[in-house]
């Protein structure tokens, strides 16, 4: 069944950007040396934006249309887009080899393969890391912690 | 307007095997380089480039622009399969392309996307082969307003199209302008919006900002779901399909005409090519298509303008790095590096100094286009299986990918995140019904506006409507206000037929 609830996050969505938006302005020109030459467009931009966004949040209040796409209710992708600033920290920290395998395994046992498959796949994940990237294509990644 | 013996002795450099061993190699690295999310023709072109240093300088450039067309095409069988560009003129290609694969007409969508790449780089560089001064004659008349006009053009024109939500789709381009140019001012110099960060200081790495906008939202998408095309698990790799998608793309003469003759045109634009021609070529598409077409749900036509107008760019790309030295990319940089590297300065004297190799690079991209079909069928009819694995082994395994391309991209960890935040962004976007293409459009052209609106301010001062004497930008404005008249026409007869 759709939802057809009035949805107050396009709004908030417009409000967060233009804040933004905002301070991106604002920042510019206070600098000291060409800062107010340097928003010839987007100061005006920023206006727009504001003025859009107002009108957004008018039409957004009396729009009854469902969202579109797909929720996280689910936890299958509440996990996903938890485990994305997990993972982009841990690699920082830990280098690629170690976390890419306990990142492919954890999330494939927990999405519901055997012990087995996971353990396969991540070992998988860590050698083409290591040996396809890193080796073969040269790529320079961090593999370890030091 | 053709030398003829240049041509001919262009044509004797590349008999011999080097030249088919460029083609084969480079283009078997190119596609499989296109088909990682992440990585980018330029960091192949990157890792080639020393190696080519033994090498005659028709043959090294021979196999950088194998690895380039190869990626090209590369990034459109990704666009396809996971709705993930891999290179950013793939970003239309996932508008009907991927609506196909979840479909289960993944084989004919990968046909008809290898089948348009190849007749539009093909065509595009007959052209380019007998028309390269003329079009060079006219991309010299683009200068900072007709840009500034054609830009403003293709934000309206792209924003007009989403109809549902259009205040949020121009909300969307606006903030894709205002996020395009964070980065250091080209004109005055001063960082903006970097929040201190060096790997800002270039801006956005926007083909990161595209690949996170399209394939993490999907990847979120698609994790509750048993495979891309779950609903026909059953439909696995057919060669006999792909070739029916190849030749169902032959049979459209009139959308991959069309979307070549954008693409050579818009290619020779810097910045944004293929891209720009390629959502362009779409956008004509879809508005010339017929009531019966459903653009944006596996509509054949709109694969078929995507792709052609892609890889037609490529051919106007080439052009205006020969026969000016400029690289409307950063691939084509590294292939501008490569010339330079074999003593081959690009300009107006290449052509007349060296014709002959010219001649023969063009020519070899005629015959990398005829190998292109083949190879990327092969690829292809191996990569696709991906549709039918279960996205509890493929989600975890393309998070993965896609940030070691990220990070692959420059070598920052800034990068991740900047992936990360921008798919966040595109599953808010998708979600809340904020145009994703008007966003992509405004980041892609914003750089460009902002840095002709500020030389446009500095040369026309106070008297902004002076650049409406010019003929084009006059033209391409009558263009842009008849877009905006159009919709407005066509919203008001819509709601007059509601109420009456």
């Amino acid at each position: 069944m759709p939802d057809t609830r009035p949805s107050f996050i396009p709004s908030a969505l417009g409000a967060v950007f233009c804040a933004w938006a905002g301070y991106y302005v604002y920042s510019t020109e206070r600098t000291q040396y060409g800062g107010a030459e340097s928003v010839t467009l987007i100061k005006p931009l920023f206006f727009i934006l504001v003025g859009v966004a107002v009108l957004m949040a008018a039409v957004s209040l009396t729009d009854r249309a469902g969202p579109q796409g797909t929720g996280l209710e689910h936890w299958k992708r509440l996990v996903l887009v938890a485990s994305l600033p997990v993972f982009g920290t841990t690699i920082y920290y830990a280098g690629f080899l170690v976390p890419s395998f306990v990142f492919v395994a954890g999330m494939t046992l927990l999405y519901g393969a055997r012990a087995w498959q996971s353990a396969l796949l991540g070992v998988g994940a860590a050698a083409v890391v290591w040996l396809g990237f890193s080796e073969a294509l040269g790529v320079d990644l961090p593999l370890w912690p030091w | 307007m053709v030398n003829w013996g240049d041509m001919l002795a262009g044509a004797q450099l590349l008999a011999g095997w080097p030249t088919l061993f460029s083609i084969f190699g480079g283009m078997f690295l190119g596609l499989i380089i296109g088909v990682i999310p992440g990585m980018t023709a330029a960091l192949g072109l990157a890792i080639i480039l020393p190696l080519t240093f033994q090498m005659d300088a028709l043959t090294a450039l021979v196999l950088m622009t194998s690895i380039y067309t190869g990626s090209l095409t590369g990034g459109g069988i990704l666009a396809v399969l996971i709705n993930t560009p891999g290179t950013p003129g793939a970003a239309a290609t996932t508008f009907d392309g991927y609506p196909m694969a979840k479909q289960g007409r993944h084989n004919e969508a990968l046909g008809l996307q290898i089948g348009s790449s190849v007749l539009g780089g093909f065509v595009g560089y007959v052209v380019l082969l007998f028309l390269i001064a003329p079009i060079i004659w006219v991309a010299l008349k683009f200068a900072s307003a007709e840009m500034l006009m054609l830009t403003i053009f293709v934000i309206v024109t792209v924003s007009v199209l989403e109809d549902r939500y259009l205040l949020r789709s121009i909300f969307a381009g606006l903030l894709g302008i205002l996020m395009s140019t964070i980065g250091t001012s080209t004109l005055t110099g001063i960082p903006r919006g970097t929040f201190g960060l060096t790997a800002l200081q270039d801006g956005l790495p926007l083909i990161l900002s595209v690949i996170g906008l399209f394939a993490i939202p999907e990847l979120i998408s698609l994790v509750t779901r048993p495979a891309i095309a779950s609903d026909r698990l059953d439909q696995g790799q057919s060669l006999p399909l792909i070739i029916k998608g190849v030749s169902m793309a032959l049979r459209r003469v009139v959308v991959w005409l069309r979307g070549t003759g954008i693409g050579v045109f818009v290619g020779i634009l810097p910045a944004a090519g293929a891209t720009l021609a390629s959502i362009l070529s779409y956008t004509v598409t879809k508005q010339s298509g017929r009531k019966d077409q459903r653009f944006g749900e596996g509509e054949p036509d709109g694969v078929i303008a995507a792709e052609s107008a892609n890889n037609a760019s490529e051919s106007g790309a080439m052009a205006i790095l020969l026969s000016l030295g400029i690289p409307g990319s950063a691939s084509t940089a590294v292939i501008l590096g490569g010339f330079l590297l074999h003593g081959l300065v690009p300009g107006g004297r290449l052509l007349r100094d060296n014709g002959d190799i010219v001649y023969g690079l063009i020519l070899a991209n005629l015959l990398q286009m005829v190998f292109l079909g083949f190879f990327a069928i092969f690829i292809a009819f191996f990569v696709g299986k991906v549709v039918v694995v279960p996205t509890r082994f493929l989600v975890p395994l393309l998070v993965l990918l896609v940030t070691i391309g990220a990070y692959s991209f420059r070598g920052y960890f800034v990068d991740v995140y900047v992936l990360y935040l921008f798919g966040i962004i595109g599953w808010f976007f998708k979600r809340y019904g904020f145009s994703v293409i008007s966003f992509m459009i405004g980041l892609f052209l914003g750089q460009q506006l902002d840095d002709d609106f500020q030389r446009v301010t500095i040369l026309y001062g106070d008297n902004l409507l002076g650049i409406l004497a010019r003929p084009i930008s006059a033209t391409l404005f009558a263009l842009t206000v008849a877009t905006i008249a159009y919709h407005v026409w066509r919203m008001l007869k819509r709601r007059q037929g509601r109420t009456g």
